[in-house]
C-alpha cells in the first residue's frame, strides 16, 4: 500500500503538493486524473523516489520509497533512455538491476508490441519509444507500476497496444498500477479506482464503477465538472 | 535471482564506456596524428610541438568528460532512469569514476608509451644518455611521478562530481552555479593543502635529497588520493540525499 501524508512539495514559489493526505490500495488499477500542472507527475516521482515531499511523508508498504525502488517499474512521460542503446542493450541494461525481471515475458511482449531487439532508440518514432518503455517496466513482476501519462502525443493504434498490454499483464490483487494522464476516456474503462487531483490538492477518490452509477456521468464527465468547480 | 553487486557496477562500468568511447577515439586519434607528423618529419623540434599539445589534451579530455558523464544525465533527462534504479549514489558515481579512470590512463599512457618508443625513433642512444647522467634508467621516478598524475586525477573528477551535484541542487543558472562551486572548492582545498604542507613540512627534516623527494612523492600520492576519497564519499552523500528531479 501507498500512502502520503500530508505531503508538500514546492519547486520555487510553484506549489506542486499541498498537504496531500491519499491512500493508494495495493492490487488494484487506479487512474490519477488531472489537468496540467495538478501535482500527478510530482506525486508518482514521490512513490518512484526521485522527488522527496517538504514536509509530510511518503511511504510504500510502511518503508521510505529510496528503501523500496525494486518493487517500483516506473515508467516517466519523457524519453529517459539511452539514445545510443538498442532494444535489446536497454533490456540487458535494465534487467540486471531488478530481481524480477522475467525474460520470457519480455520475448513475448517484444512480439507482442511488434518491437525489434535491433531498434535503435534513437531511430525509432515517439509512439515506438513510448511502446518500449513499457517493455521494460512491464517485463517484469513488479508489485508497483508507475505509469505517468503513458498515452501522451501517442497515436490511436499504438495508444490500444498499450492499453492492451496493460491489461493482458496486469495480476489482479498482487500488482498495483497507478495510471496519471489527463486523457480519461482512453483509460475510463481500465482503472477501479480513481483519484481526482488539482492545484496540489486531492479533490476526490472513489472506486470507479461506485462512483460511475451514483453520479450516472462517465469519470471524463466527472472530471469536467469536478475541475470546473475547482477553477 | 538475487541482484549481483559486482554485475551491477560491472554493467554501469560499461554503459559509462560506451558514452566516453567518442572521447577515448578521439583522444587516441589525436595522438596517432601527431605521432604520424612526427615520424614523416624531418627531425625539426617544430614537428613535436602537435604531440606536446596532445600529451595535455590526453590529460585535460577525461576532466572534461567527467562534466560529460555526470551533468549529460540530466542533459538527456536519463537521470529519470538512473534515479528510479535501485542502487546507491556509490554505485552511479563509482561507476563514472571508473570509467574516466580507464579514459586518462588509455590516453595518457598511450601518450607515453608513444613517447617512449619516439625517444628511441629520435635519439638511438637515449638509454644511455640517461644512464650516464643518473646512473640508471629511473623508471621507478617515472612509475611514482605517473602515479601521482593518476591521484591527481581522481581528486580532480572527485572535485567535478561533488561540484555537479551540488549544482544541480539549483533549478536555475545550474552551469554557473557548478563553476563558481569547483573554483571555490578549489581553493579552499588548495588552502588547506597549503596549511598542511606547512604543518607537516618535509624540509624541516634533515633527510638527504633523494630521500627527501621519494617522501614528498608518496606523500603526496597518498595524501592526494584521501582527499579524492573524502571529496569522493562527500559527493555521494549529496547524491544519496539530495538529488531529486
Amino acid at each position: 500500500m501507498i500512502e502520503f501524508n500530508q505531503v508538500v512539495k514546492r519547486y520555487g514559489k510553484v506549489t506542486a503538493l499541498d498537504g496531500v493526505t491519499v491512500t493508494f490500495p495495493k492490487g488494484k488499477i487506479i487512474g490519477l486524473f488531472g489537468p496540467n500542472g495538478a501535482g500527478k507527475s510530482t506525486s508518482l516521482k514521490m512513490i518512484a523516489g526521485l522527488s522527496r515531499p517538504q514536509s509530510g511523508t511518503v511511504v510504500v508498504d510502511g518503508k521510505n520509497p529510496q528503501e523500496v525502488k525494486d518493487k517500483i517499474a516506473y515508467l516517466p512521460e519523457i524519453d529517459y533512455l539511452y539514445p545510443w542503446m538498442t532494444v535489446k542493450k536497454a533490456a540487458d541494461f535494465v534487467k540486471t538491476f531488478y530481481s524480477d525481471w522475467d525474460d520470457d515475458k519480455y520475448k513475448e511482449l517484444l512480439a507482442f508490441l511488434n518491437l525489434g531487439e535491433d531498434m535503435k532508440i534513437n531511430k525509432i518514432s515517439k509512439g515506438q519509444r513510448a511502446k518500449v518503455k513499457l517493455l521494460l517496466a512491464t517485463s517484469r513482476k513488479a508489485p508497483y507500476l508507475l505509469l505517468d501519462e503513458p498515452l501522451s502525443g501517442i497515436d490511436i493504434l499504438t495508444r490500444e497496444e498499450i492499453i492492451n498490454t496493460l491489461i493482458r499483464d496486469y495480476r489482479e490483487g498482487e500488482q498495483t498500477i497507478i495510471i496519471s494522464t489527463h486523457e480519461i476516456a482512453e483509460v475510463e474503462n481500465l482503472v477501479e479506482e480513481v483519484i481526482f487531483i488539482a492545484r496540489g490538492r486531492i479533490l476526490l477518490k472513489q472506486n470507479a464503477e461506485e462512483l460511475r452509477l451514483n453520479e450516472g456521468k462517465s469519470l471524463t464527465e466527472m472530471m469536467k465538472e469536478l475541475f470546473r468547480d475547482a477553477n | 535471482m538475487p541482484i549481483n553487486k559486482l554485475s551491477v557496477l560491472v554493467n554501469l562500468y560499461k554503459k559509462e564506456m560506451r558514452q566516453l568511447s567518442l572521447d577515448i577515439a578521439f583522444t587516441l586519434g589525436a595522438v596517432l596524428v601527431s605521432v604520424i607528423i612526427i615520424i614523416t618529419s624531418d627531425k625539426s623540434p617544430a614537428a613535436v610541438l602537435p604531440f606536446i599539445m596532445v600529451a595535455g589534451l590526453a590529460g585535460l579530455i577525461p576532466v572534461v568528460s567527467s562534466i560529460r558523464i555526470l551533468s549529460g544525465e540530466w542533459n538527456n533527462n536519463t537521470i529519470y532512469l538512473m534515479l528510479s534504479l535501485p542502487i546507491k549514489g556509490q554505485m552511479v558515481l563509482g561507476a563514472k569514476l571508473l570509467a574516466l579512470i580507464t579514459h586518462y590512463i588509455i590516453g595518457t599512457g598511450t601518450v607515453i608509451i608513444s613517447s617512449i618508443l619516439l625517444m628511441f625513433f629520435w635519439i638511438p642512444d637515449f638509454t644511455a644518455i640517461i644512464t650516464s647522467r643518473f646512473g640508471y634508467v629511473p623508471w621507478d621516478w617515472f612509475l611514482g611521478v605517473y602515479i601521482l598524475t593518476v591521484a591527481l586525477f581522481v581528486f580532480i573528477a572527485s572535485l567535478s562530481f561533488l561540484a555537479q551535484v551540488l549544482g544541480h541542487l539549483f533549478s536555475r543558472f545550474t552551469g554557473w552555479a557548478i563553476t563558481i562551486i569547483f573554483i571555490f572548492l578549489w581553493w579552499l582545498i588548495s588552502k588547506f593543502n597549503h596549511w598542511m604542507g606547512n604543518f607537516f613540512s618535509v624540509w624541516q627534516f634533515d633527510f638527504e635529497p633523494a630521500m627527501t623527494a621519494a617522501n614528498l612523492l608518496s606523500w603526496s600520492i597518498f595524501g592526494t588520493l584521501v582527499e579524492a576519497l573524502i571529496v569522493f564519499a562527500i559527493a555521494v552523500i549529496v547524491y544519496n540525499r539530495k538529488i531529486e528531479i
